[in-house]
């Protein structure tokens, strides 16, 4: 018998698997029909999911690590079933700002550290001038998006005091740009293509520049439920794990790009989802959709809590740090995926509080 | 019971729509309101919302902008929480009713429900009324450019046949009636092959 499962999803890149195991049956391969809704804001997405308009949603992985903590803001915890890809996202800033920094550059542009220590450079001088903080914008208080900007910009030592950090929908963040409302973003695909399509924004570093393997996006059920049966989330993790192993077949690319882009709409091209899935022979990956990135485990949801900790968005406790480890379904062994490096060291779970003393620490 | 004393009470309505503003800034000031602020723009909405230090926020649903306000309400201290909050205690259902309508509430801690009852029961029937009004609106522009078509086919009926206004209107009725469609899905097909014979 077929279950149904409704899911909300945003118009993102990372939402890919999701059109592809739809649109290519592997949602029933494995019993359930996928039936997508697209939606307007996570927020939506936490509270539909949590009054069950929703079984399952497209959702950032700090949210759902968040929501086992009980942070505020949550009203029921979630579990994230299986990721929906490892990074994706990309800092971009408006053309006077590139130029300015570019203007300051003492090393590659490539290099973010480089790039940050310009950035600096122009905090500095704005706070001598008394002009107005420059404006960042992410996504969420709780994602990925917010804290590569902190990473970023604590590479050059950026003045925290000189910038402001504010949340815009994706979908308004090259209006944002243009409109001087914000001078810069940190934001998933293909909003980065977008904006700079438009001449409203020139993208800087893939974030994969900073941390590479970021759980970025994860399939989340409500946890109650999911503990309750979880032969549904295994099922739905089994069919996005089937949709990316049909998509790392070279002769599949073509049409997992197709259907990608199709699944966006508003502009996408295949081209573009090629070249950020590093698809077209040229670009070097900014998202993976590929099957060893839909794995997800314990160790990943203890990195993103040292995150959200060092950020100073919860207390730092052994009873957090193990509700933490619980956030995501464990899977077997042979797929338990790795936690990205801080600081050029593998991050394992006995060495959790050094790292984020060490994280805290350098926080300004 | 007695009505609830709500005229200290501080609501935000945050909604770029002037008329659905108005309507829902009407309707609680008859629930007993007395200081409500419509923020039409979202821009520099960190240091309006702490002028104003609002009990409540009101928004809409779809609007994108609600993770905006996610992080503003953090940035700038007060404790808001949405009210999807108030499942956990009992009233799934007026959680429900305002999903469906597509208002969403941010509720600052400590309020007592029964007082965030009224406030989110008002805006649900607002919402609801706002959404019954558009849709009105929508039929009778319709119906004005179904009026329209008719009238500009029924003139080329008349024209091309030498006939009179009554009997191309009947003529163009009776073709409809044959065919199972309105009217003025006949006077548009009418409309379109004058078009193309031009």
């Amino acid at each position: 018998m077929t279950r149904t499962l409704r899911i909300g999803y945003l118009p993102l890149t990372d939402a890919g698997l999701l059109f592809v195991a739809a649109a290519k049956g592997f949602d029933r391969e494995e019993g359930l029909a996928f039936d997508l809704f697209t939606e307007t804001s996570w927020a939506n997405l936490r509270d539909k999911l949590a009054i069950g308009i929703y079984d399952a949603a497209h959702m950032l992985a700090p949210a759902v690590v968040a929501s086992a903590l009980g942070l505020e803001g949550f009203i029921a915890p979630m579990i994230g079933a299986v990721a929906l890809g490892l990074d994706g996202n990309a800092i971009s800033v408006a053309p006077p700002l590139a130029a300015g920094i570019r203007a300051r550059l003492t090393g590659d542009a490539a290099d973010p550290v480089a790039t940050a220590g310009a950035l600096a450079a122009i905090v500095a001088e704005r706070r001598e001038k008394d002009l107005p903080p420059l404006r960042f914008a992410h996504v969420f208080p709780f994602s990925i998006h917010h804290y590569q900007l902190r990473l970023w910009m604590r590479l050059g030592n950026v003045d925290a005091e000189g910038v402001r950090l504010t949340v815009t929908p994706p979908p308004l963040m090259g209006e944002s740009l243009r409109g001087g409302y914000v001078n810069g973003f940190c934001v998933g695909e293909p909003w980065n293509s977008l904006a700079r399509a438009a001449g409203d924004a020139e993208i800087l570093h893939s974030c994969r520049v900073l941390i590479s393997d970021c759980p970025e996006k994860v399939l989340a059920f409500r946890a109650d439920s999911a503990r309750a049966e979880e032969a549904t989330p295994r099922a739905a993790a089994r069919a996005i794990r089937r949709a990316a192993l049909w998509g790392e077949r070279e002769e599949n690319a073509r049409e997992f790009c197709g259907l990608i882009a199709e699944g966006l709409g508003s502009g996408v091209t295949p081209a573009m989802v090629a070249a950020t899935l590093g698809k077209d022979g040229e670009s070097a990956p900014w998202l993976r959709l590929d099957a060893a990135a839909t794995a997800l485990g314990g160790i990943q949801a203890l990195w993103l809590y040292v995150l959200i900790a060092a950020h100073g968005q919860a207390a730092v406790s052994e009873q957090f740090s193990v509700r933490a480890r619980n956030a995501f379904l464990g899977h077997d062994q042979a797929l338990a995926p790795k936690a990205p490096a801080f600081f050029d060291g593998p991050f394992e779970e006995k060495t959790w509080r050094a790292i984020l003393a060490a994280l805290s620490s350098a926080r300004r | 019971m007695s009505p609830l004393p709500d005229k200290d009470l501080r609501i935000v309505i945050a909604d770029p729509n002037p008329l659905r503003a108005a309507i829902l800034r009407d309707g609680l000031a008859e629930a007993g309101c007395a200081q409500v602020f419509v923020f039409d723009s979202f821009l520099d909405l960190e240091r309006r919302l702490a002028e104003v230090a609002p009990d409540i926020v009101l928004i809409d649903l779809e609007n994108p902008n609600r993770d905006v306000l996610e992080q503003m309400i953090r940035v700038s201290g007060a404790q808001a929480r949405p009210v999807a909050m108030f499942a956990d205690t009992s009233d799934a259902a007026m959680i429900n009713a305002a999903i469906d309508a597509g208002v969403s509430a941010y509720v600052v801690d400590g309020l007592k429900k029964e007082r965030v009852k009224t406030i989110v029961d008002v805006s649900i029937s607002r919402f609801n009324a706002f959404a019954r009004l558009r849709e009105e609106l929508a039929e009778a522009q319709n119906q004005l450019a179904d009026r329209k078509a008719i009238d500009q086919a029924k003139g080329l009926v008349m024209k091309a046949k030498n006939i009179s206004e009554d009997q191309a209107y009947a003529m163009m009725r009776k073709v409809a009636m044959n065919e199972g469609k309105k009217i003025a899905e006949i006077a548009r097909s009418i409309l379109t092959a004058a078009e193309l014979l031009k």
